[in-house]
């Protein structure tokens, strides 16, 4: 086929392959390694999960609150880590800082093996054993880790030494598959015989008669060997048999192991587990819709949410127990083979019974079966309630249920405030990467009561000006200069923790003791919140503040919201506020808008089109910060002026209702005819029909508003009653095509399809005529929507060709990009354009009306005025009359105007000039000062991060995070909320 | 030491210009390549009804002026691999189990048939003999490599066929071929094979060992009269005026490849251009199969504007239901075929659709059809910290396909049978990316949505599974499970650390390492077919091995995939003499 080719003359191969295979080798096979690697050395590789023991001097285990041994120093905090590679478990010694070897012998670092894939790992709480799960292909099992032998072999009495440690070093059992989380679960004593003088008895296995727990110290197999020994006996808090609670997920089941059992079996024996109780799990679905309650703001009359009901699917499912929690008597099991969260009574372990379970929703999708992964209870908050947070398998966010006692809801809680938060699903926490693991913390720094020197746990924050100054409750108060109190990164409450993939830990407030003192100095009594969020401040507050005047002095952080802090949402990293210190830290415009021509910045003829705040109400007038200067409309020092006949600069005003609307920087453009989406080149207009189709594009899902959209809207919405076609016919969107006219070589001017435009001879030169070219378009490009569906449109041109000429022209697949009819397109560098269009059942583009999305805006009318409106009434009338649809007495308009743009993060109203308005005319700010979520960051030190599990260590207050990339063991502060430790 | 460098200069001066001017492969200079022998294997495909094997032998360093295709017998392999047993009744007359400690398998018994007599008597590796402890460090397997020529055992050869092709290439794609308009069945396939050397797409009419007519031979591309390699005809991508009416070459650097179900659109990648190119193998490009082939594939359009560096590519598995009439309207659903591409540069899966041009050609034959390809949408991948760096992807619709089988056997078809594959179309397709940062298995699925056909293809991954440093390549195949059935996995090659995973989705674990050779790549999944009508969820297969190209030191492991087996997840023999790159040596 090609001559060419076998022109190519390559001289003496055999001379230069070796060179060749180095100087190509920068673009050699791009799936292999043509790049050394360079890999730093690391004890730790491909951690997974992480168990903690506590061991005293002699080597044996203690109390886990034995350690950190702050009086003696002589107890070990033990780290055992999961090594999921090589089939090991690492011994990290937090109280050393260091990573134990545990056969100095062996060149490198030795752990501890076990079988290959370690899955799962948990310590007794009295530190004397571990257990480790292993899903070794054909060799699935558990391995008992006395905490004697978590070390190198000690020297024994006789001089010789332990032996070395490996298989044959732990009592093992042999599961009929793979197992996938566990638990200690503890079957506590009987005391029921009325003799205070007789101690409690212990079972010594389920069903068996009971014993004298304490006689059994001793009596175990394994306590009495001279390697490895291990007594369970003696760990007597909390008192009773240590059990464990293996999930096996292949098999649906939860088995119930004696701990003491396992450990009695010979070291290096993997005879069957001795399983006391196999627990099936049951699907126990609700027989009718379930539904999730939903909060007032989500709740409209006339607009029906077909997400509101929904009933259990009608399949069956296999459960597939995944993450345990265990709170008190109640252990949770995440499922990922059924929607549902078990919750089973395990006061008695051995006849653990199951209760009614939680029941995974989606709000957004609620055909969806919702599996979970991991699950985690959270302690009692102050107000009594405790929460458990499970991760939805396949999304990776996280729903939140309310297990509080006498709850009786057991779906997802759907959030207030979605309308304000709409990109996040009211019913979870979203993030941008998927979450991996929960866990929840329980902390206080609590100031000790100068009267009686007692410091109290739980002790909230009281921003009430009356109450003392110097009580406790005020002595959690932000100080003045934000150094001392109340803040963003004081973790004081409950608070969970998710992390992510991406190697970010997000902080959730559920219950920060300090939230009253975070919050604007303003007090709103109505019920109704204002533009700062707040709402329903006691009648016997005015302000939060002590003192007047220049001596005023605030009782809370003074920050823009009052939703800083909210049960169930990311908590701030930042003050939300203005200063000097700290910076913008709330929602800010870097400076005034400006104004574009697409000629530059050469202004238009006469007046501008301008852009200008609104009042937020007829109490509120407009404000907002420009730079650091906080502008009011009114205000003498700094003034905002948004008359548009004295305005000497453009603005907007921004709402603090939600500070999470806000990125934190955005460049944001309002163009007039701006484009709603990027451009695309898969469109493809039909022959014999006015159908443009591209079945990517889900034309709904981007926002378009098609002719009998736009007229629903200059009636429903703006209230007009004439010109609605008129009005519909320019403001609807429409297709501009983008692609060039087949070049004059192009072989396509030969066909027969290109005769009707003027074939060989003069297509090319007739369609560019025409049509111009991409960069110089002519308005044929363009194309009114009529009717726009999820996969095509129906399109009719706007600039006076005939469809036919378009296809003969413009042949084969289109580059094109959709706009705004006449009207201005908002869009953000990171929030994009905003719509509230949804599909219809048959696929067309509709308006939800569905109140989380009321705020979803990116188009605004131009507003004028009745004298502007009377020039159409004449002769010589502009063009553009028919596109009027705003018309208002006076200017500045009133704030409830329903021409007024009002969104999330913007409020503004665009007047129109003394012309016209041009295409691609546009007004361009930034804002700054927006939401910045507090998280402890894994990637600070590399980006070879992949987190697998994280437990909290109240011990120590920190989180331990196992990585299964470069970090190997990470420990987070949560004084600082950042890596405070790592072991590799 | 000057003399050396001055060659190093002149060597690696005449590699860029030639490289940079128009490719590198260059028939009829330099020295032939043993056509026989592995040589640096990149790409392995399994014939439909698993009685060939295809290697492609990339030539990497040079030492020859081509590269090669071959196909082996896999019949013979599988005769010639050991056997497990768990007792003398599984083995052959003249043999027994291994069992019991013995000299001859030096105290280890292998759980494999012996001879039980003659002069490999008890001897596990029979003719092959035992490898050393050492060898085994760098070529994991108890036995000596096969001579891929001249068997041991004395029999045939396990190569039946080769051919020369570029140097350079870096896959191979077995396309079944499609029915006639009248569905009538007709013989032979075609495999395709991206050659970097010089920037073609080169491409071979085999045998579809699935019907019942046969070609008369193993691998034809016109190297009969070329000696022995590939002619022109059979490189396409080069003549823009012959290929297509937009003047288009394939751009440089070819390197993933993949083709629609129906074998009519082949996308490549092109790994240093962030381009991908769309060749079309439709119906007109192949002849009757027996006394004519067709013009073949046509290089038809080229999309670029996206990030530098794509590597991977996967089709994307069409639902059923966009091949039946929707009853209400009495058409099929509008769909593009898809195809997901992964990149280097980029933490992203761009999603690219075949568009056929109906709409320009359908109805008005005066309308030229230009066939084209174009993105569609992304997506990014936010399941690791950084997530760039992503190689090779797959993607598994078994499930989906399971349901739309059930659907043809429930409901006889009519309404019934298109609102069952309606429901099939909104199952997941599970979709598996090899990412380098850090190393990590992206696990995801495609989303059902409101769209026509459930779902718009782009998957979100949810998972990501930590590995050993260098994954490469991802492969979805089939494994026989402890109760003998077959079962669904993912194989994730890591080059640099000489592992393939075998992960379980059900489980969501790495449920075994394949400790192999030094640069692992190739992979092809080889498991007996299930009978014509047998459900594949219920089949229960007769053997099921993997074969790994070893890059590195060119030869091939074979691995036992039956997990019945105590050698599961094991290299038992190994094919070709390895060969250390010539620098290391």
């Amino acid at each position: 086929m090609s001559v060419a080719s076998e022109q190519r003359a390559v001289p003496d191969w055999a001379a230069f392959g070796l060179v060749l295979a180095f100087a190509v080798g920068a673009v050699a096979l791009g799936g292999c390694s043509q790049t050394p690697v360079t890999q730093p050395l690391r004890s730790l590789e491909r951690s997974g999960a992480v168990s903690f023991v506590c061991v005293g001097p002699d080597g044996q285990g203690r109390d886990i609150n034995d350690c950190p041994d702050y009086a003696a120093g002589a107890n070990r905090l033990l780290a055992l880590v999961t090594q999921t590679l090589r089939g090991e478990i690492a011994v990290v010694d937090l109280t050393a800082g260091n990573v134990v070897d545990v056969d100095p012998s062996t060149p490198g670092f030795s752990f501890l093996p076990v079988g290959s894939n370690p899955a799962s790992i948990v310590s007794t709480p009295g530190g004397v054993a571990t257990f480790v799960g292993v899903a070794e292909a054909g060799k699935q099992g558990i391995y008992a880790l006395p905490s004697s032998c978590l070390g190198p072999p000690h020297r024994k009495s006789d001089g010789g030494y332990e032996q070395v440690r490996d298989l044959t070093s732990w009592p093992a059992c042999k599961l009929p598959s793979a197992p996938g989380s566990m638990a200690i679960l503890v079957d506590p004593p009987k005391d029921d015989d009325g003799n205070p003088a007789m101690p409690p008895r212990e079972w010594a296995s389920c069903g068996a008669p009971y014993t004298d727990g304490a006689g059994a110290v001793g009596q175990a197999v394994a306590a009495t060997r001279s390697e490895c020994a291990a007594d369970l006996a003696l760990e007597t808090n909390p008192p009773g048999r240590r059990k464990l609670a293996v999930a096996l997920p292949k098999l649906g089941e939860i088995d119930i192991i004696d701990a003491q059992q396992l450990l009695d079996r010979p070291p290096g024996s993997f005879g069957a587990c001795p399983v006391e109780r196999r627990i099936h799990p049951e699907v126990d679905l609700p027989a009718s819709d379930i539904k999730q309650p939903l909060p007032p703001d989500l709740q409209k009359a006339g607009c029906t949410q077909p997400e509101l009901n929904y009933g259990p699917p009608s399949q069956s499912y296999l459960t597939r127990p995944a993450g345990f929690a265990v709170s008190g008597k109640k252990l949770y099991v995440a499922d990922e083979g059924a929607p549902v969260v078990h919750v089973f009574d395990v006061s008695d372990p051995c006849n653990a019974s199951e209760q009614p379970p939680l029941l995974p929703e989606s709000f957004d999708s609620p055909g969806r079966v919702v599996t979970t992964s991991r699950v985690a209870v959270s302690p009692l908050t102050t107000d009594n309630k405790r929460f458990a947070y499970a991760i939805d398998e396949m999304e990776g966010s996280v729903m939140i249920f309310d297990v509080s006692p006498g709850s009786a809801d057991r779906t997802p809680i759907v959030r207030p405030g979605s309308p304000w938060l709409p990109f996040e699903a009211p019913d979870r926490l979203a993030f941008s990467s998927p979450a991996r693991d929960i866990t929840f913390a329980l902390r206080d720094v609590p100031i000790p009561d100068p009267e009686t020197g007692v410091a109290q746990i739980g002790e909230q924050c009281n921003p009430d000006p009356s109450i003392p100054a110097d009580s406790v409750a005020a002595g959690y108060r932000t100080s003045s200069d934000l150094t001392r109190g109340a803040s963003p990164r004081k973790l004081r409450g409950v608070f969970g923790f998710v992390m992510l993939a991406s190697g970010q830990i997000a902080v959730i407030d559920e219950d920060d003791f300090d939230a009253r003192c975070r919050r604007p100095v303003g007090a709103n009594h109505s019920s109704t919140p204002d533009f700062r969020g707040c709402a329903g401040d006691p009648q016997s507050i005015d302000s939060y503040q002590t003192g007047s005047g220049s001596n005023a002095t605030p009782t809370v952080s003074d920050e823009a919201s009052c939703n800083v802090v909210e049960r169930h949402r990311t908590r701030s990293a930042n003050f939300v506020l203005e200063d000097s210190t700290t910076g913008v830290r709330a929602p800010a415009l870097r400076s005034y808008p400006r104004l574009h021509t697409p000629q530059g910045s050469v202004p238009p003829e006469g007046v501008p089109p301008r852009l200008l705040g609104v009042d937020f109400g007829p109490s509120a007038p407009a404000q907002v910060f420009v730079g650091q200067t906080y502008m009011t409309r009114g205000d003498a020092k700094n003034p905002l002026d948004i008359d548009p006949a004295t305005a000497e600069n453009d603005s907007l005003v921004l709402p603090f209702n939600e500070p999470r609307a806000y990125a934190a920087k955005e460049d944001f453009t309002l163009t007039f005819q701006g484009p709603i989406m990027g451009d695309r080149n898969s469109g493809v207009l039909a022959l014999t029909s006015p159908d443009f189709t591209d079945p990517g594009a889900f034309f709904c899902d981007r926002g378009v508003e098609d002719y009998d959209a736009t007229k629903a809207y200059a009636k429903n919405t703006l209230g007009m009653s004439q010109n609605l076609d008129s009005f519909a016919l320019h403001h609807a969107d429409y297709v501009q095509l983008e692609s060039a006219v087949p070049d004059g070589s192009d072989s396509y001017w030969k066909t027969a399809a290109a005769k009707e435009c003027g074939g060989a001879a003069n297509g090319h030169y007739n369609c560019v005529g025409a049509f111009g070219t991409p960069d110089v378009p002519t308005v044929a490009r363009d194309l009114t929507i009529r009717a726009a569906y999820t996969d095509h449109l129906v399109v009719e041109p706007r600039g006076g060709v005939t469809m036919g000429t378009i296809r003969c022209c413009l042949p084969s697949e289109q580059k094109y990009t959709i706009r705004g009819g006449d009207q201005w397109v908002l869009v953000g560098s990171k929030s994009g354009f905003r719509h509230h269009m949804t599909t219809a059942s048959d696929g067309r583009c509709v308006a939800d009306c569905n109140p989380r999305r009321a705020l979803l805006r990116g188009r605004a009318f131009e507003i004028v005025t009745q004298a502007q409106a009377d020039k159409c009434k004449k002769k010589n009338a502009p063009s553009d009359c028919p596109m009027l649809g705003c018309v208002v007495d006076s200017v500045p308009v009133q704030p409830d105007n329903a021409c007024v743009f009002s969104s999330l993060s913007a409020r503004f109203a665009v007047y129109r000039g003394d012309a016209p308005s041009g295409r691609d005319m546009s007004f361009g700010w930034s804002t700054t000062g927006g939401f910045s979520p507090l998280v402890a960051d894994l990637t600070s030190q590399t980006s070879s991060v992949l987190p697998l599990s994280m437990v909290f260590v109240p011990q120590i207050g920190q989180l331990a995070v196992a990585d299964g990339a470069a970090e190997g063991l990470a420990l987070v502060s949560l004084d600082s909320v950042a890596v405070s430790h790592l072991y590799y | 030491m000057a003399a050396f460098f001055r060659r190093l200069t002149e060597g690696a001066l005449a590699a860029v210009l030639v490289a940079a001017a128009s490719g590198c492969y260059s028939p009829g200079h330099g020295v032939d390549p043993p056509l026989n022998s592995i040589y640096f294997p990149v790409g392995m495909a399994v014939s439909p009804g698993a009685t060939r094997l295809y290697v492609a032998n990339s030539d990497f360093d040079l030492q020859y002026n081509a590269g090669s295709l071959q196909a082996y017998d896999l019949d013979r392999l599988r005769a010639l691999a050991p056997h497990y047993c768990t007792s003398d009744a599984d083995c052959g007359s003249s043999q027994h189990c291994d069992l019991a400690p013995t000299d001859q398998n030096a105290q280890a018994p292998s759980h494999w048939c012996v001879d039980s007599s003659g002069p490999w008597a008890g001897r596990p590796c029979g003719a092959l003999g035992d490898k050393s402890p050492a060898h085994r460090v760098l070529e994991p397997g108890r036995c000596g490599h096969l001579d891929p020529i001249h068997p041991q055992d004395g029999g045939s050869p396990v190569v039946v066929a080769s051919v020369g092709i570029g140097a350079f290439a870096t896959d191979v794609l077995y396309i079944p071929r499609p029915a006639d308009a009248q569905g009538k069945s007709q013989p032979g396939g075609r495999l395709f094979i991206p050659v970097r050397g010089d920037a073609t797409l080169h491409y071979a009419e085999v045998d579809d060992d699935t019907k019942s007519q046969h070609t008369a031979f193993e691998l034809e591309c016109g190297q009969a009269n070329n000696d022995g390699r590939c002619d022109d005809q059979h490189r396409v991508g080069d003549n823009p005026d012959q290929e297509n009416t937009r003047g288009l070459r394939l751009p440089t650097e070819p390197f993933g490849i993949a083709a629609t179900e129906d074998g009519q659109a082949i996308a490549v990648t092109h790994q240093t251009e962030g381009k991908v190119s769309l060749f079309v193998n439709d119906a007109s490009s192949w002849g009757n199969g027996t006394t004519s082939f067709g013009t073949g594939p046509k290089l038809e359009f080229v999309v670029g504007n996206m990030p530098s560096r794509p590597i991977g590519i996967a089709d994307v598995p069409e639902p059923q239901m966009v091949t039946v009439p929707d009853p209400s309207t009495g058409s099929a659903i509008s769909y593009q075929p898809g195809f997901l591409v992964t990149y280097r540069d980029a933490a992203q899966i761009r999603l690219f659709r075949y568009y056929s041009d109906q709409y320009a050609s359908s109805g008005e034959p005066n309308n030229p059809a230009r066939p084209f390809i174009q993105q569609s949408g992304s997506i990014d991948v936010s399941a690791n910290a950084s997530s760039f760096d992503s190689r090779g992807i797959a993607i598994d619709a078994s499930r989906r396909k399971a349901c739309e089988r059930r659907c043809d056997i429930k409901t006889g078809g009519g309404a019934a049978a298109f609102d069952c594959l309606q429901s099939c179309a909104g199952i997941p397709l599970g979709v598996y990316v090899a990412n380098r940062t850090p190393s990590s298995l992206l696990v995801g699925q495609t989303r059902t949505n409101a769209s026509a056909t459930s779902s718009d293809d782009l998957p979100r991954f949810y998972r990501s599974v930590p590995l050993p440093f260098g994954p490469s390549r991802v492969i979805v195949g089939d494994v026989i499970g402890q109760s003998g059935v077959r079962e669904r996995r993912v194989f994730v090659v890591c080059f640099d650390s000489r592992r393939i995973g075998i992960y379980n989705p059900d489980t969501d674990t790495i449920e075994k390492w394949i400790e192999t050779g030094r640069g692992p790549h190739a992979f092809a999944v080889d498991i007996q077919p299930p009978a014509p009508g047998v459900d594949p969820s219920l089949d229960t297969p007769g053997y099921a091995y993997g074969f790994v190209g070893h890059f590195t030191d060119s030869y091939i492991g074979m691995i036992d995939l039956d997990r019945q087996h105590p050698t599961y997840g094991q290299i038992i023999m190994t094919i070709g003499n390895p060969k250390a790159p010539r620098a290391s040596k």
